[in-house]
């Protein structure tokens, strides 16, 4: 691939003015992005990462290209500031800067030499790099316990903000039926205080 | 290998023999299972495993000493082959490119004549002067046809056409006028006897009953490629500290040489030394699943029903897919189609990974033996490790942990405002219960944060670690650029 100077720096702008979004509802799709973020800047382009490997209920993830650099930033810090939500609540979204290794389609580096050689038995070296495999094998599946943990706790979190949400939801339906049937306004007058129902 | 014994089989007129070896027999013609084939007849060949068959021109007829019937052909690309490179360009379906660059070795290859499995009708429609503009029948006729060539060695796809294509004359892949027959030219430069085969069978007897020795593994692969019947000359490898000739047995003519080679390499194998392969790129990428027409996402499903995925894990990050796959093709000598797992917060960026489909299910399972036996380091102390790939299911599309949903809601102007939360999306409020808990939520994001950074330090230290115990000297010197 004779990828030139130019294209790579061409590249590395693009990655400049990229949002990375995570925590997507699965139902966030390239028009909600887009509408989402119209408020705050012209999006480019819009491109959902793939989970091939992860755990098949992670959140999407998606890279939204916007006109400028400048405007991924004001909306990286906005989402930052305040919750952001889409598709749904209250889990917001998160917005973060697009790396150029998020990109698939990358051009490769100029003027790189990849080397590479097999190392035998007889290497000095050779039980050492056993050692990284094994490592290499061992931090993936620390990794992979860390997102099992994450979606534990998200799943808990998730089902205590359900038991909250239906406590308020009961409250509101108690105040709502005690308007209904009048309870509230016969202990008004029974207190001698004023109601004012709108 | 069958020994010239089929009786379908019929040679037609001698050309001539051999510059350097008179043992070597060239023909004009051979009847094959029926078929007559000329020289300059194009094919389609078909080797073993492979998902695909490949579209050739017959450049050279020839019988080894040993009474092999071999083929020189050019090796048309279709599309997919150098996907990568295609640019803007948008190749028809039945499109093809002819190979071009001036290094000759790098366009055609040798095969076995057993190999073809039938006649194929190229046409060209290239407007060039030298090429006879084909009918409107001959465009029906024609199974594909031909407009551009890519240049291997620039990787750029142009429709001017060089006078010589893989030292054969580029009027003989043009359309030919009325019935004229091919001319007689034999150029020189290029009829090297190759009786490759037979010296890249002895010695793989040898070795490969040597398997279980990883010492003497290492030298076989190298010697020899095993799939050299139909390998593509990559002589852009180099073996540094040793005749760079050694691996290359499958190009190099002189057969002279053989047996002195043959010591080289047994030499070679007493010795064992390391070998660092500079990874440059394959000559052009040549990939011959038919399901390279099928979108990657199948592809890759497909790949692990047949047991052909692989995940390589310990890459630097910054690879491209296509520097992945240019790994591979020289490390393992495979030609595989790779992509790039994109680096995410959620993993240690430390850590890149790539999936890899091979062509065979065999294939993918020797590429995970010999990387869990030996250990093929990359320049800067990373040792590649691979496993079977598998692919996550995909995930309920409906469900999504932290999307709360009130079945009815209490108030119809509350229901009216939950309704255009839910479908728009929106910056919260701070004095709502939604703000509440989206606040939660942040933490939770953010514990995880830091979890995960608390980890990924621990592993780093554990890397240098164990890095630090490599000895400096026989390691490659890091090539951090």
């Amino acid at each position: 691939m004779g990828s030139s100077a130019e294209e790579y720096a061409a590249f590395e702008q693009r990655v400049g003015r990229t949002v990375y979004f995570d925590n997507l509802s699965p139902q966030v799709t390239e028009s909600v992005l887009r509408t989402a973020l119209d408020q705050f800047a012209t999006v480019k382009s819009v491109k959902f990462l793939p989970n091939y490997i992860g755990p098949s209920n992670l959140p999407q993830c998606a890279l939204v290209e916007l006109d400028s650099a400048k405007k991924a930033k004001e909306v990286i810090s906005m989402i930052g500031q305040y919750p952001f939500m889409m598709s749904g609540m209250p889990r917001p979204v998160r917005a973060r800067h697009a790396e150029m290794e998020m990109f698939d389609d990358r051009p490769r580096k100029p003027n790189r030499k990849i080397k590479c050689s097999w190392l035998e038995p007889s290497d000095p070296n050779f039980q050492v790099a056993k050692e990284l495999k094994n490592l290499t094998r061992k931090h993936s599946l620390e990794i992979q316990f860390v997102h099992k943990l994450q979606l534990e706790e998200e799943e808990k979190l998730a089902k205590q903000q359900e038991d909250t949400l239906k406590v308020h939801y009961k409250k509101f339906k108690m105040i709502d039926g005690i308007m209904a049937d009048k309870t509230a306004h016969r202990l008004a007058r029974k207190y001698n205080l004023r109601i004012t129902d709108e | 290998m069958s020994q010239g014994n089929g009786v379908d089989f019929k040679w037609g007129s001698k050309r001539g023999v051999g510059v350097k070896n008179k043992a070597v027999q060239f023909y004009e013609s051979f009847v094959y299972e029926g078929v007559e084939y000329f020289v300059y007849d194009c094919v389609y060949t078909y080797i073993k495993a492979h998902y695909e068959t490949c579209i050739a021109k017959l450049v050279k007829i020839y019988e080894t000493p040993a009474r092999q019937k071999m083929v020189r052909v050019v090796w048309f690309l279709r599309p997919a082959d150098i996907r990568h490179f295609l640019g803007d360009y948008e190749p028809r379906w039945n499109e093809l490119f002819l190979p071009s660059g001036d290094q000759p070795k790098a366009v055609s290859g040798v095969c076995q004549l057993e190999s073809i499995i039938g006649k194929c009708n190229v046409v060209c429609t290239s407007k060039d002067k030298r090429n006879s503009e084909p009918s409107e029948m001959e465009l029906k006729m024609a199974h594909y046809f031909f407009n551009c060539t890519y240049d291997v060695v620039r990787c750029k796809i142009t429709d001017k056409f060089t006078d010589e294509i893989g030292g054969v004359k580029v009027e003989q892949f043009f359309n030919r006028k009325g019935s004229k027959k091919t001319s007689n030219h034999l150029n020189e430069t290029n009829i090297g006897p190759k009786i490759v085969i037979e010296t890249r069978n002895d010695p793989s007897t040898i070795l490969h009953s040597q398997v279980n020795d990883k010492a003497e593994v290492r030298t076989s692969e190298n010697v020899l490629p095993k799939r050299s019947s139909h390998s593509f000359p990559y002589k852009k490898r180099k073996i540094e500290g040793e005749k760079s000739t050694i691996g290359r047995s499958t190009e190099t003519p002189q057969e002279e040489e053989i047996d002195e080679k043959l010591e080289l390499r047994l030499e070679e194998r007493a010795k064992t030394c390391k070998k660092v392969i500079d990874v440059t790129e394959r000559p052009y990428a040549v990939s011959l699943s038919k399901s390279l027409l099928l979108p990657w996402d199948e592809r890759l499903q497909k790949a692990q029903e047949l047991g052909t995925l692989v995940l390589l894990n310990n890459l630097d990050p910054s690879y491209t897919s296509y520097e992945v796959e240019d790994l591979v093709f020289h490390a393992l000598n495979e030609k595989v189609e790779a992509r790039m797992i994109e680096w995410s917060p959620i993993t240690n960026t430390y850590y890149g990974r790539a999936l890899i489909i091979f062509k065979t299910k065999d294939a993918a399972e020797s590429a995970i033996s010999k990387l869990n036996k030996r250990c093929l380091s990359l320049g800067d102390g990373r040792i590649v490790s691979a496993t079977k790939g598998t692919l996550s299911k995909p995930g309920n599309k409906e469900k999504f942990s932290g999307h709360l949903v009130i079945e009815q809601a209490a108030l119809q102007k509350r229901r009216q405002e939950m309704r255009n939360a839910v479908s728009t999306s929106h910056c919260s409020q701070s004095n709502s219960i939604e703000n509440d808990m989206a606040i939660e939520w942040l933490l939770h994001y953010e514990r995880f944060n830091a979890c995960r950074n608390a980890l990924y330090q621990q592993q780093m230290t554990e890397i240098q670690d164990v890095k630090s115990k490599l000895k400096s000297d026989s390691i490659i010197v890091a090539s951090l650029s």
